[in-house]
């Protein structure tokens, strides 16, 4: 993946409300909720190592992604609760197909299974951590393999904090449960 | 190996061979330096970086002391000068077998550190679904953990890489700590499923770990992967 190839896009000004489930049972747990909490564990668009945090464009989306989780495990689908991020983010945009061609991505590549564990990348974590090594973009936005295997179209970002700087804003939506949290930090 | 390339690569290569070009500018060198360094913090395999400058321009010893201080592990960095007679090819051969005992040896310490940190480590009700994993003293139990997770103790002595007897013995042992709270974290998922539907999933092939059996992983150690799986569908993470 190449910095130099990411230095010739220009980023798409997103300003939206981002959403994510998660199971009752997981978000009541522990009050307060830190909704911005990095492990550094590895995802899709982020080797292990490598903080940031995922959301989904929209509720439907993001019911999707839920599902597709749940699925995975024994018995009825667990309720859930959702959120939301209020996002002003430079990004990055995978559905643009000229961006994958400047990328030298292929559409295979952004549904194709990635490594878990330390010691190789897939495509689209080296392209997560070339991302987080500069500030023109601070998000990308990719299409989501849940709705993609429902047969419908939706998408996904990962917002990285370290590409995170004011002007762009990322701020979670908590209500009354939790304080505001917000990158970068107030 | 130039200076965008060290920045773009996801982790460091097991083996990093930097020749100094003659005209490097000091500043310059503090960058990269900084770079590599918090790329080894960030890195839980071995990588060894030899760090080569032309024969003529060894710095002194308060520079070197300065270059490697921002390394998290500066043992594992060399300092050479660069000669005509040694190929990087040869410096490699001879590196060869030192690298091999660092990921030997990684490899057998990797359990022994226990789980990266967890947005559930400090959830009072998380910890209360696998309270019935521990004894009296707050330690995990193997033999709680191995009843839990339908294995008999001799499997998961051999897991843990202890005989039968020694497990019997000391089942929650605080030698044997930072390897059970891997099965901990995994247990987790008790929070969204019952004990007999948690023993189902260990046996159920996933689509999100490429058609593999939870316990096909647990077998094979891979118990960080399996844990990171378990945070993400607590956490709801996108797919």
């Amino acid at each position: 993946m190449d910095l130099a190839a990411l230095k010739k896009l220009t980023p798409v000004m997103v300003t939206s409300t981002l959403a994510r489930c998660v199971p009752r049972d997981a978000l009541e747990s522990h009050l307060p909720v830190d909704f911005l909490y990095t492990s550094g564990k590895a995802g899709r668009y982020n080797p292990a190592g490598l903080n940031c945090i995922y959301f989904s464009e929209n509720a439907i989306v993001a019911v999707r992604e839920y599902e597709r989780r749940m699925s995975t495990l024994p018995g009825l689908i667990k309720p859930f609760l959702t959120y939301y991020a209020e996002v002003n983010l430079p990004v990055l945009d995978l559905e643009d197909a000229a961006v994958l061609k400047a990328l030298d991505l292929e559409e295979s590549d952004l549904f194709a299974p990635w490594p878990k564990s330390l010691g190789s990348a897939s495509k689209t974590q080296q392209l997560g951590e070339v991302v987080s090594l500069q500030k023109e973009f601070a998000a990308i936005r990719f299409p989501s393999d849940a709705a993609h295997r429902a047969h419908e179209t939706g998408f996904n970002f990962v917002i990285y904090p370290s590409s995170t700087k004011a002007p762009a804003r990322l701020k979670i939506e908590t209500g009354a449960i939790s304080p505001s949290q917000e990158w970068p930090p107030i | 190996m130039n200076y965008t390339e060290i920045r773009e690569r996801s982790a460091l290569p097991d083996l990093l061979v930097w020749d100094i070009a003659k005209k490097e500018v000091k500043e310059g060198l503090f960058v990269l330096i900084k770079i590599l360094a918090k790329k080894q913090g960030g890195a839980a395999h071995p990588s060894l970086i030899i760090i080569r400058f032309p024969a003529a321009q060894i710095p002194d010893t308060t520079t070197l002391t300065k270059l490697l201080r921002p390394f998290p592990r500066p043992e594992q960095v060399e300092i050479r000068w660069r000669t005509p007679k040694m190929k990087v090819s040869d410096l490699v051969r001879v590196v060869d077998s030192k690298l091999t005992l660092m990921r030997e040896q990684n490899e057998s310490q990797a359990l022994q550190r226990g789980p990266r940190p967890s947005p559930f480590d400090q959830s009072k009700k998380v910890l209360a679904v696998t309270g019935d994993l521990r004894v009296d003293n707050g330690n995990l139990s193997a033999a709680r953990i191995a009843k839990l997770f339908g294995i008999t103790e001799s499997q998961i002595a051999s897991w843990l890489g202890k005989s039968r007897q020694a497990l019997n013995q000391a089942p929650a042992a605080d030698a044997i700590q930072p390897e059970l709270q891997f099965l901990e974290r995994i247990a987790r998922l008790r929070l969204l499923v019952s004990e007999s539907d948690f023993r189902k999933w260990l046996k159920m092939p996933n689509e999100l770990l490429e058609g593999k059996q939870p316990f096909e992983l647990l077998a094979s150690n891979q118990w960080q992967e399996l844990a990171d799986f378990v945070d993400d569908t607590l956490s709801g993470s996108p797919t």
